[in-house]
């Protein structure tokens, strides 16, 4: 270090580099030394688990008789796939609803939102922080809240729906059993509770896109005769589109492995009505103690997001090519 | 795609060239605080219809977006049999602080959860930023063999199904005997905060310019003190706010939770809930609610407090790449 320190700026272009292990925490030396905390983690948490996940599902274990545990090959991924016992398909067709439902609804709130509160308004602070509130709630109690809210027999929302009255013409004479019959009412309430929780992660996230469109290209636009809908469609998605293309990606991927607010709610049904892949590989796994079937599940969702991961690598990278 | 989004993966500053980096100035730093539309204009706006239409629209948004919370307060002020009736009324007609009184006599295991919860979350976010604060700046500032693959298997750790890796966490800690630790859950929950935070980190240090850094190292200031001394007072609203979603993400988790602990004393506060509201004290709601409230009011006073650097911290990366 005291070398380093006795170099004149002038002479930095051409000094001759010494050995890394000489240059000390002043070398290459130093990126390992910061990586290495997240490296060992990644390696001990993410990798090992996922590593011996893929393992166990080759085998036959179960957690109620560990002893009889022993290597079957493939035979758990063909049952998975074929066997309607397992809810396997379901599953993974009812974690594509909710994540296409919730967010494409919470996107477009979250931007109605966000296009209001970038306007000029009295109390703009206050309004911001309103609106940002339900994204902190934490899952469970967003999940308990709904289910108080859409309860069939006293809740707030069967109150509202029943109160409707058009000139005679009432939609919901009756109260709804929202968590009862065969599950498609259950369905909508899990969505609207999640659509609730992450609305202001867009907001949040294109409140700030907002801000970094310059006011000159809108005033142009202005100036060569575009009006309110023409500077939002080719001022300001344009400007927004990269920030769009990620938010939504992100959001769909984490609401594909959505499991607190539709496990505290609905336990996963009426039934297997909202029966995740999520909760179906909890039940499998944890509550039935068939930790090889949870594992082969585990995979084949793995295997399955990797192709969105995939995707959302290539639009990131795609930003850096386009350049 | 878009001219003012800077790519991730670029990043020109070598670890090893001391010399000053050509004229790396281009770079905006912050997002205007306020909105362009307020510093253009001075003065009352006029009135017009769309800005009726407007604050009609942003009505009912924000009683969208406040209902629910608001529920949740009148129904936590309400007497027992309030909560049941039908129609319901929408403000207790006789409020009460009674079900926040008995929180803490600990009937529920209330105290228990909470204090879990905050041992756990703030040892979480400790892990977290130990790990992936020096790795989000290492991984913004230096290229080095392997940086890129290293920050693609970072993105895509983020996506992972985090089930899957529960699956083993589970079996592992129960062969080691861990099942019902802080460190298993601590270990656990560090798992998915931590590639998110990594990237966080990396995107906000990817907008702080570096011309500061340059001169410090110009000045003939060690790596190590530069790091010190000049990096990390800078980068500290991005510690904040990765440090805040750690914390967050911990406090909310239930999954992992609920799996890798069965005894009451370990509870965290969501599997307490999801275990205590379901069985015996299920159907006390105002008990309930005043228990939500209690548990998202730490976080809501968080986010309001460094509601600044946790929206710069998290929109830095996104935004600028």
């Amino acid at each position: 270090m005291a070398i380093a320190n006795a170099e004149q700026p002038g002479t930095l272009h051409v000094r001759k580099r010494r050995p890394f292990y000489r240059q000390g925490l002043n070398g290459p030396l130093l990126i390992v030394v910061l990586l290495l905390p997240s490296l060992l983690l990644m390696i001990g948490i993410i990798f090992y688990p996922l590593f011996n996940t893929i393992l166990l599902s080759f085998q036959s274990l179960n957690l109620a008789v560990p002893f009889l545990n022993h290597w079957v090959g493939l035979a758990n991924y063909v049952k998975i796939l074929t066997n309607p016992i397992f809810d396997f398909w379901h599953s993974v067709g009812f974690s594509a609803l909710f994540s296409v439902a919730s967010t494409a609804m919470a996107f477009v709130i979250g931007f109605a939102f966000a296009l209001l509160l970038n306007q000029r308004l009295r109390f703009q602070l206050l309004w911001r922080g309103l609106a940002l509130v339900p994204w902190v709630i934490p899952y469970v109690v967003v999940a308990y809240l709904f289910f108080y809210m859409f309860n069939s027999q006293y809740g707030i929302i069967n109150h509202l729906l029943t109160a409707i009255n058009i000139f005679g013409w009432r939609p919901f004479p009756q109260p709804l059993a929202w968590f009862g019959g065969e599950g498609k009412l259950a369905i909508i309430a899990t969505i609207f509770a999640a659509i609730w929780n992450k609305f202001p992660f867009f907001t949040l996230m294109l409140l700030a896109g907002l801000q970094t469109i310059p006011q000159d290209l809108l005033d142009a636009a202005t100036v060569d005769g575009a009006g309110a809908w023409g500077r939002f469609w080719h001022v300001t998605v344009p400007g927004l589109r990269g920030i769009i293309v990620i938010t939504t990606t992100l959001q769909f991927i984490w609401s594909l492995n959505e499991f607190a607010i539709i496990w505290a709610m609905t336990n996963g049904g009426p039934g297997n009505a909202t029966n995740n892949i999520v909760i179906n590989v909890y039940r499998t796994g944890f509550l039935n103690e068939s930790i090889s079937y949870a594992a082969t599940m585990g995979v084949l969702w793995l295997l399955m997001l990797l192709v969105f991961t995939y995707f959302y690598i290539r639009i990131m990278e795609g930003r850096t090519e386009t350049r | 795609m878009s001219k003012n989004l800077p790519n991730p993966f670029a990043r020109e500053n070598l670890a090893t060239d001391a010399v000053l980096p050509p004229a790396s100035a281009g770079q905006e730093v912050a997002i205007p605080a306020r909105s362009p539309a307020k510093n253009k204009r001075t003065g009352k706006p006029r009135f017009s219809w769309s800005r009726v239409l407007m604050y009609l629209i942003l009505f009912v948004l924000l009683i969208y977006a406040f209902f629910p919370t608001f529920w949740m307060i009148s129904t936590s002020i309400k007497p027992q049999l309030e909560a049941f009736q039908n129609p319901p009324t929408w403000w207790p007609h006789q409020p009460t602080l009674y079900s926040y009184q008995i929180l803490p006599a600990d009937q529920q295991g209330f105290v228990t959860y909470f204090k879990n919860s905050l041992i756990v979350g703030i040892f979480t976010m400790l892990l977290t930023l130990l790990a992936a604060v020096p790795a989000g700046y290492v991984l913004s500032r230096f290229r080095f063999r392997g940086a890129r693959a290293l920050l693609l298997v970072i993105l895509a750790t983020q996506m992972f199904p985090y089930v899957t890796i529960l699956i083993s966490l589970y079996t592992l800690f129960r062969q080691l005997g861990m099942l019902n630790s802080y460190p298993a859950l601590v270990l656990s929950f560090t798992t998915f905060s931590l590639p998110f935070s990594i990237w966080m980190m990396k995107g906000f240090c990817d907008t702080m310019p570096t011309d500061l850094e340059d001169a410090a190292r110009v000045d003939g200031s060690s790596r190590l003190r530069t790091l010190w001394a000049i990096v990390l007072p800078i980068i500290i609203p991005g510690v904040v706010a990765v440090g805040f979603f750690a914390f967050l993400s911990s406090w909310n988790e239930l999954l992992f939770a609920l799996t890798l602990t069965s005894s009451p004393d370990m509870r965290l506060i969501p599997p307490g809930f999801v275990l205590t509201y379901i069985g015996e004290f299920q159907d006390r709601w105002p008990d309930m609610m005043a228990a939500s409230v209690v548990v998202s009011l730490p976080i809501v006073v968080l986010f309001t407090v460094f509601q600044k650097q946790l929206v710069s911290g998290l929109t830095a990366g996104a935004i600028k790449g």
